[in-house]
Protein backbone atom coordinates (compact mmCIF):
# COMPACT_ATOMS: atom_id res chain seq x y z
CA UNK A 1 0.00 0.00 0.00
CA UNK A 2 1.05 3.47 -1.05
CA UNK A 3 0.03 6.76 -1.54
CA UNK A 4 -0.82 6.15 -5.42
CA UNK A 5 -3.01 3.18 -4.03
CA UNK A 6 -4.99 5.09 -1.40
CA UNK A 7 -5.29 7.98 -3.00
CA UNK A 8 -8.57 6.90 -5.23
CA UNK A 9 -10.65 6.26 -2.33
CA UNK A 10 -9.22 8.99 -0.62
CA UNK A 11 -9.85 11.61 -3.61
CA UNK A 12 -13.84 10.17 -3.35
CA UNK A 13 -13.68 10.92 0.63
CA UNK A 14 -12.63 14.15 0.15
CA UNK A 15 -14.74 15.27 -2.89
CA UNK A 16 -17.74 13.14 -0.66
CA UNK A 17 -17.14 15.51 2.61
CA UNK A 18 -16.14 18.42 0.88
CA UNK A 19 -19.77 18.00 -1.67
CA UNK A 20 -17.23 18.47 -4.58
CA UNK A 21 -16.60 16.45 -8.04
CA UNK A 22 -13.82 13.71 -7.58
CA UNK A 23 -11.60 15.21 -10.72
CA UNK A 24 -11.30 18.73 -8.68
CA UNK A 25 -9.35 16.42 -5.96
CA UNK A 26 -5.98 16.89 -7.54
CA UNK A 27 -2.88 14.86 -5.18
CA UNK A 28 -1.59 18.61 -4.58
CA UNK A 29 -4.28 20.25 -4.07
CA UNK A 30 -4.67 22.42 -0.49
CA UNK A 31 -7.56 21.05 1.62
CA UNK A 32 -8.21 24.55 3.37
CA UNK A 33 -6.92 27.08 0.46
CA UNK A 34 -7.65 25.02 -2.83
CA UNK A 35 -10.53 22.94 -1.77
CA UNK A 36 -12.63 25.29 0.78
CA UNK A 37 -12.44 22.93 3.78
CA UNK A 38 -13.16 24.34 7.30
CA UNK A 39 -12.29 23.18 10.50
CA UNK A 40 -15.19 20.93 10.59
CA UNK A 41 -14.96 19.61 7.00
CA UNK A 42 -11.52 18.10 9.04
CA UNK A 43 -13.62 16.04 11.65
CA UNK A 44 -15.75 14.48 9.05
CA UNK A 45 -12.84 13.85 6.85
CA UNK A 46 -10.81 11.89 9.40
CA UNK A 47 -13.98 9.97 10.87
CA UNK A 48 -14.73 8.91 7.22
CA UNK A 49 -10.80 7.88 6.42
CA UNK A 50 -11.28 6.03 9.86
CA UNK A 51 -14.28 4.21 8.60
CA UNK A 52 -13.02 3.60 5.00
CA UNK A 53 -9.71 1.70 6.23
CA UNK A 54 -10.18 0.78 9.15
CA UNK A 55 -7.17 2.57 10.85
CA UNK A 56 -7.23 4.90 13.90
CA UNK A 57 -5.71 8.32 13.22
CA UNK A 58 -5.71 10.02 16.77
CA UNK A 59 -6.76 13.83 17.08
CA UNK A 60 -2.84 16.03 16.71
CA UNK A 61 -1.80 12.86 14.91
CA UNK A 62 -0.54 15.32 12.01
CA UNK A 63 1.72 17.44 14.57
CA UNK A 64 2.71 14.46 16.53
CA UNK A 65 4.20 12.86 13.23
CA UNK A 66 5.70 15.64 12.59
CA UNK A 67 7.04 16.43 15.50
CA UNK A 68 9.13 13.24 15.64
CA UNK A 69 11.46 13.38 18.85
CA UNK A 70 11.08 16.79 19.56
CA UNK A 71 8.92 17.41 22.80
CA UNK A 72 6.05 19.93 22.69
CA UNK A 73 7.96 22.79 24.09
CA UNK A 74 10.79 22.22 21.63
CA UNK A 75 8.13 21.82 18.56
CA UNK A 76 5.97 25.21 19.73
CA UNK A 77 6.29 27.60 22.43
CA UNK A 78 3.31 29.99 23.20
CA UNK A 79 1.28 28.18 20.50
CA UNK A 80 4.35 29.46 17.67
CA UNK A 81 6.41 27.02 16.04
CA UNK A 82 10.11 27.08 16.94
CA UNK A 83 12.84 27.15 14.75
CA UNK A 84 13.47 23.30 15.29
CA UNK A 85 9.70 22.55 14.96
CA UNK A 86 9.02 24.73 11.60
CA UNK A 87 12.27 22.29 10.59
CA UNK A 88 10.78 19.23 11.63
CA UNK A 89 7.18 20.20 9.82
CA UNK A 90 9.24 20.40 6.23
CA UNK A 91 10.60 17.47 6.77
CA UNK A 92 7.54 15.61 7.53
CA UNK A 93 4.63 17.35 5.29
CA UNK A 94 7.74 16.74 2.14
CA UNK A 95 5.11 17.60 -0.21
CA UNK A 96 4.26 20.90 0.47
CA UNK A 97 6.37 23.62 -1.43
CA UNK A 98 8.72 24.78 1.08
CA UNK A 99 7.65 28.23 0.03
CA UNK A 100 4.71 27.65 2.34
CA UNK A 101 6.56 27.53 5.60
CA UNK A 102 7.22 30.47 7.08
CA UNK A 103 9.10 31.46 10.06
CA UNK A 104 6.82 32.18 12.76
CA UNK A 105 3.65 30.59 11.89
CA UNK A 106 1.66 29.52 14.58
CA UNK A 107 0.95 25.91 15.36
CA UNK A 108 -3.24 26.49 14.38
CA UNK A 109 -2.08 27.11 11.38
CA UNK A 110 -0.64 23.83 10.47
CA UNK A 111 -3.92 22.40 8.79
CA UNK A 112 -3.63 25.43 6.34
CA UNK A 113 -0.64 23.59 4.79
CA UNK A 114 -2.41 20.10 4.33
CA UNK A 115 -2.57 18.71 0.95
CA UNK A 116 -4.59 15.78 0.05
CA UNK A 117 -1.46 13.81 -0.53
CA UNK A 118 -1.02 14.42 3.54
CA UNK A 119 -4.14 12.25 4.43
CA UNK A 120 -3.22 9.60 1.69
CA UNK A 121 0.32 9.42 3.86
CA UNK A 122 -1.51 9.14 6.96
CA UNK A 123 -3.22 6.34 6.19
CA UNK A 124 -0.83 4.74 4.49
CA UNK A 125 1.54 5.80 7.92
CA UNK A 126 -1.98 4.48 9.84
CA UNK A 127 -2.23 0.96 8.03
CA UNK A 128 1.88 0.01 8.28
CA UNK A 129 1.95 0.59 11.62
CA UNK A 130 -1.47 -1.67 12.05
CA UNK A 131 0.71 -4.28 10.62
CA UNK A 132 3.02 -3.93 12.77
CA UNK A 133 1.11 -4.49 15.85
CA UNK A 134 -0.03 -7.18 14.69
CA UNK A 135 1.11 -10.27 16.73
CA UNK A 136 3.44 -12.77 15.19
CA UNK A 137 1.74 -16.01 14.46
CA UNK A 138 -1.97 -14.51 14.83
CA UNK B 1 -18.77 2.78 45.39
CA UNK B 2 -22.85 1.61 45.38
CA UNK B 3 -24.58 -0.72 43.44
CA UNK B 4 -27.72 1.56 42.69
CA UNK B 5 -27.11 0.90 38.95
CA UNK B 6 -26.06 -2.45 38.84
CA UNK B 7 -27.34 -4.56 36.19
CA UNK B 8 -27.93 -1.67 33.73
CA UNK B 9 -26.36 -0.53 31.23
CA UNK B 10 -25.57 2.87 29.89
CA UNK B 11 -25.17 4.47 26.97
CA UNK B 12 -23.16 8.01 26.44
CA UNK B 13 -22.50 9.90 23.47
CA UNK B 14 -19.48 12.08 23.53
CA UNK B 15 -18.28 9.35 26.20
CA UNK B 16 -14.11 10.24 25.23
CA UNK B 17 -13.91 13.34 27.12
CA UNK B 18 -15.14 15.97 29.62
CA UNK B 19 -18.54 16.05 30.64
CA UNK B 20 -19.36 12.68 29.23
CA UNK B 21 -16.30 10.64 29.85
CA UNK B 22 -16.53 11.83 33.81
CA UNK B 23 -20.59 10.68 33.09
CA UNK B 24 -18.90 7.25 32.27
CA UNK B 25 -16.90 6.91 34.96
CA UNK B 26 -19.63 8.14 37.66
CA UNK B 27 -22.36 5.73 36.28
CA UNK B 28 -19.91 2.87 36.10
CA UNK B 29 -18.37 3.67 40.39
CA UNK B 30 -22.40 3.18 40.98
CA UNK B 31 -22.66 -0.41 39.09
CA UNK B 32 -23.74 0.39 35.61
CA UNK B 33 -21.74 -1.47 32.36
CA UNK B 34 -21.06 1.74 29.96
CA UNK B 35 -20.94 1.81 26.09
CA UNK B 36 -19.41 5.08 25.02
CA UNK B 37 -19.61 6.35 21.69
CA UNK B 38 -16.87 9.06 20.15
CA UNK B 39 -16.13 10.02 16.75
CA UNK B 40 -12.43 11.48 16.73
CA UNK B 41 -11.34 10.48 20.07
CA UNK B 42 -10.06 7.33 19.48
CA UNK B 43 -7.38 7.35 21.99
CA UNK B 44 -9.50 9.04 24.52
CA UNK B 45 -12.08 6.22 24.35
CA UNK B 46 -9.39 3.95 24.45
CA UNK B 47 -8.36 5.17 27.88
CA UNK B 48 -12.20 5.51 29.56
CA UNK B 49 -12.50 1.81 28.38
CA UNK B 50 -9.59 0.90 30.44
CA UNK B 51 -10.59 3.19 33.59
CA UNK B 52 -14.22 1.53 33.31
CA UNK B 53 -13.28 -2.07 33.21
CA UNK B 54 -10.50 -1.43 35.96
CA UNK B 55 -13.97 -0.46 38.49
CA UNK B 56 -14.74 -4.07 37.53
CA UNK B 57 -17.41 -2.82 35.03
CA UNK B 58 -18.06 -3.88 30.78
CA UNK B 59 -17.42 -1.20 29.22
CA UNK B 60 -17.36 -0.50 25.37
CA UNK B 61 -16.50 2.06 22.36
CA UNK B 62 -18.27 2.63 19.46
CA UNK B 63 -17.47 4.99 16.65
CA UNK B 64 -19.95 7.43 14.91
CA UNK B 65 -21.28 10.20 13.61
CA UNK B 66 -24.51 11.00 15.61
CA UNK B 67 -25.46 13.88 12.95
CA UNK B 68 -26.37 10.52 10.47
CA UNK B 69 -28.91 8.43 11.32
CA UNK B 70 -26.81 5.61 9.14
CA UNK B 71 -23.99 5.94 11.12
CA UNK B 72 -26.04 5.76 14.45
CA UNK B 73 -27.72 2.74 12.91
CA UNK B 74 -24.49 0.73 12.30
CA UNK B 75 -23.19 1.84 15.82
CA UNK B 76 -26.25 0.70 17.37
CA UNK B 77 -25.69 -3.15 16.02
CA UNK B 78 -22.51 -3.15 17.37
CA UNK B 79 -24.18 -2.27 20.88
CA UNK B 80 -26.26 -5.33 20.32
CA UNK B 81 -23.14 -7.50 19.97
CA UNK B 82 -21.98 -6.64 23.46
CA UNK B 83 -24.99 -5.66 25.18
CA UNK B 84 -28.94 -6.53 25.01
CA UNK B 85 -30.58 -3.56 26.78
CA UNK B 86 -29.87 0.43 27.44
CA UNK B 87 -31.14 1.77 30.74
CA UNK B 88 -29.31 5.08 30.71
CA UNK B 89 -29.11 7.15 27.00
CA UNK B 90 -26.68 10.11 27.66
CA UNK B 91 -26.97 12.45 24.85
CA UNK B 92 -23.89 14.31 25.54
CA UNK B 93 -21.72 14.40 21.98
CA UNK B 94 -21.85 18.35 20.55
CA UNK B 95 -20.36 20.22 17.95
CA UNK B 96 -20.24 23.93 16.52
CA UNK B 97 -18.95 26.36 14.21
CA UNK B 98 -18.09 29.69 16.68
CA UNK B 99 -18.31 32.77 14.65
CA UNK B 100 -20.92 35.24 14.26
CA UNK B 101 -24.44 34.32 12.69
CA UNK B 102 -24.29 36.44 9.69
CA UNK B 103 -20.76 35.20 9.08
CA UNK B 104 -22.10 31.47 8.83
CA UNK B 105 -23.55 29.53 6.43
CA UNK B 106 -26.20 26.42 5.70
CA UNK B 107 -23.63 24.42 6.25
CA UNK B 108 -22.70 25.51 9.66
CA UNK B 109 -26.31 25.62 10.38
CA UNK B 110 -27.04 21.77 9.45
CA UNK B 111 -23.47 20.89 10.97
CA UNK B 112 -24.95 22.62 14.32
CA UNK B 113 -28.28 21.10 14.52
CA UNK B 114 -27.69 17.84 13.34
CA UNK B 115 -25.20 17.02 15.78
CA UNK B 116 -26.36 18.93 18.82
CA UNK B 117 -29.92 18.25 18.28
CA UNK B 118 -31.41 16.31 15.44
CA UNK B 119 -28.66 13.73 17.42
CA UNK B 120 -30.83 13.20 19.99
CA UNK B 121 -33.85 12.00 17.46
CA UNK B 122 -31.40 9.06 15.92
CA UNK B 123 -30.53 7.93 19.40
CA UNK B 124 -33.58 7.77 20.64
CA UNK B 125 -35.14 6.10 17.57
CA UNK B 126 -32.74 3.03 17.96
CA UNK B 127 -32.48 3.14 21.37
CA UNK B 128 -35.93 2.76 22.64
CA UNK B 129 -36.42 -0.70 21.39
CA UNK B 130 -34.04 -1.47 23.73
CA UNK B 131 -35.09 0.37 26.92
CA UNK B 132 -37.42 -1.12 29.49
CA UNK B 133 -39.74 1.08 31.79
CA UNK B 134 -38.20 2.74 34.06
CA UNK B 135 -34.88 3.81 31.81
CA UNK B 136 -33.51 7.99 31.37
CA UNK B 137 -32.70 10.12 28.60
CA UNK B 138 -30.57 12.53 29.34
CA UNK B 139 -29.62 15.04 27.00
CA UNK B 140 -27.16 17.91 27.60
CA UNK B 141 -27.66 21.73 26.77
CA UNK B 142 -26.14 24.74 27.59
CA UNK B 143 -26.87 28.08 29.01
CA UNK B 144 -26.56 29.45 25.03
CA UNK B 145 -30.12 28.00 24.40
CA UNK B 146 -31.80 30.89 26.18
CA UNK B 147 -29.12 33.46 26.45
CA UNK B 148 -27.08 35.30 23.38
CA UNK B 149 -23.15 34.43 23.85
CA UNK B 150 -20.80 35.83 21.66
CA UNK B 151 -20.41 33.34 18.18
CA UNK B 152 -22.47 30.72 19.91
CA UNK B 153 -25.63 31.69 17.37
CA UNK B 154 -25.74 28.46 15.66
CA UNK B 155 -24.75 26.60 19.09
CA UNK B 156 -27.55 28.48 20.83
CA UNK B 157 -29.89 27.83 18.49
CA UNK B 158 -29.37 24.04 18.39
CA UNK B 159 -29.39 23.89 22.00
CA UNK B 160 -32.75 25.74 22.37
CA UNK B 161 -34.26 22.85 19.60
CA UNK B 162 -32.53 19.92 21.76
CA UNK B 163 -34.35 21.82 24.70
CA UNK B 164 -37.74 21.78 22.33
CA UNK B 165 -37.35 18.04 21.05
CA UNK B 166 -36.58 16.89 24.41
CA UNK B 167 -39.91 18.57 25.73
CA UNK B 168 -41.68 16.72 23.11
CA UNK B 169 -39.93 13.15 23.17
CA UNK B 170 -40.94 13.11 27.14
CA UNK B 171 -44.53 13.16 25.88
CA UNK B 172 -44.20 10.21 23.68
CA UNK B 173 -42.32 8.03 25.48
CA UNK B 174 -44.08 8.95 28.55
CA UNK B 175 -46.55 5.83 27.71
CA UNK B 176 -43.35 3.35 27.59
CA UNK B 177 -42.14 4.31 31.10
CA UNK B 178 -38.87 6.44 30.03
CA UNK B 179 -38.12 9.47 30.63
CA UNK B 180 -36.33 12.19 28.73
CA UNK B 181 -34.75 15.43 30.02
CA UNK B 182 -32.45 18.03 29.64
CA UNK B 183 -29.50 19.05 31.87
CA UNK B 184 -28.63 22.57 31.46
CA UNK B 185 -24.82 23.06 32.56
CA UNK B 186 -23.00 26.39 33.55
CA UNK B 187 -19.46 26.79 32.36
CA UNK B 188 -17.60 24.17 32.58
CA UNK B 189 -13.86 24.04 31.74
CA UNK B 190 -13.35 21.42 28.98
CA UNK B 191 -11.88 21.01 26.32
CA UNK B 192 -14.73 22.37 24.02
CA UNK B 193 -14.13 25.76 26.04
CA UNK B 194 -10.58 26.03 24.61
CA UNK B 195 -12.34 27.05 20.96
CA UNK B 196 -13.93 29.65 22.54
CA UNK B 197 -11.58 32.99 21.87
CA UNK B 198 -13.51 34.36 24.79
CA UNK B 199 -13.18 31.57 26.96
CA UNK B 200 -11.21 33.87 30.06
CA UNK B 201 -14.38 36.32 30.12
CA UNK B 202 -16.76 33.42 29.82
CA UNK B 203 -15.30 31.67 32.81
CA UNK B 204 -14.83 34.88 35.08
CA UNK B 205 -18.31 36.11 34.21
CA UNK B 206 -19.44 32.77 35.44
CA UNK B 207 -17.10 32.80 38.69
CA UNK B 208 -18.62 35.90 39.81
CA UNK B 209 -22.09 35.02 39.43
CA UNK B 210 -21.84 31.06 40.94
CA UNK B 211 -23.04 30.57 44.00
CA UNK B 212 -20.81 27.85 44.76
CA UNK B 213 -17.66 29.76 44.68
CA UNK B 214 -15.83 27.79 42.92
CA UNK B 215 -15.68 26.10 39.27
CA UNK B 216 -18.22 23.69 37.75
CA UNK B 217 -16.43 20.74 37.24
CA UNK B 218 -17.34 17.75 34.92
CA UNK B 219 -17.74 15.55 37.61
CA UNK B 220 -20.35 17.72 38.94
CA UNK B 221 -22.44 17.75 35.74
CA UNK B 222 -22.13 13.88 36.17
CA UNK B 223 -23.40 14.12 39.08
CA UNK B 224 -26.68 15.90 38.23
CA UNK B 225 -26.48 13.38 35.53
CA UNK B 226 -26.71 10.14 38.15
CA UNK B 227 -29.37 11.74 40.09
CA UNK B 228 -31.67 11.83 36.92
CA UNK B 229 -30.85 8.78 36.30
CA UNK B 230 -32.18 7.05 40.36
CA UNK B 231 -35.76 5.61 40.55
CA UNK B 232 -36.56 9.00 43.21
CA UNK B 233 -36.46 11.12 40.30
CA UNK B 234 -39.24 8.99 38.43
CA UNK B 235 -41.70 12.03 38.25
CA UNK B 236 -38.76 14.70 36.51
CA UNK B 237 -40.20 14.36 33.46
CA UNK B 238 -39.61 16.76 30.09
CA UNK B 239 -37.48 18.99 32.23
CA UNK B 240 -34.44 21.54 31.81
CA UNK B 241 -32.98 21.07 34.89
CA UNK B 242 -29.97 23.87 35.46
CA UNK B 243 -26.85 22.95 36.74
CA UNK B 244 -25.31 25.80 37.36
CA UNK B 245 -24.16 27.44 40.90
CA UNK B 246 -27.27 29.41 40.13
CA UNK B 247 -26.24 31.10 37.49
CA UNK B 248 -29.62 31.51 35.57
CA UNK B 249 -30.73 32.90 38.21
CA UNK B 250 -28.86 35.24 39.58
CA UNK B 251 -27.49 38.63 38.46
Amino acid sequence: MNVETVFPKVRDIIADVLVIESDEVAMDARLIADLGAESIDFLDLVFQLEKEFSVKIPRGQIEKNARGNLSEAEFESGGVLTEAGLAALKAYLSEVPADAFTPNMKANEIPMLFTVETFCKLIVAAKSSQVEAEPLGA
Amino acid sequence: MSEVLKGQVALITGGARGIGRATALKLAEHGADIAIVYFNSSDEAEKVVAEIEALGRKAVAMQANVADHASVKAMMAVFKEHFSQINILVSNAASGVLKPALKMSTKHWRWCMETNALALNHLVTEAKPLMPRGSSVIALSSLGAARAIPNYAFIGASKAALEALVRSLSIELAEDGIRVNTISAGVVDTDALKHFPNREHLLGEYESRSLAGRPLTPDDVADGIYLLCLPEAGLIMGQTVFLDAGYAVTG
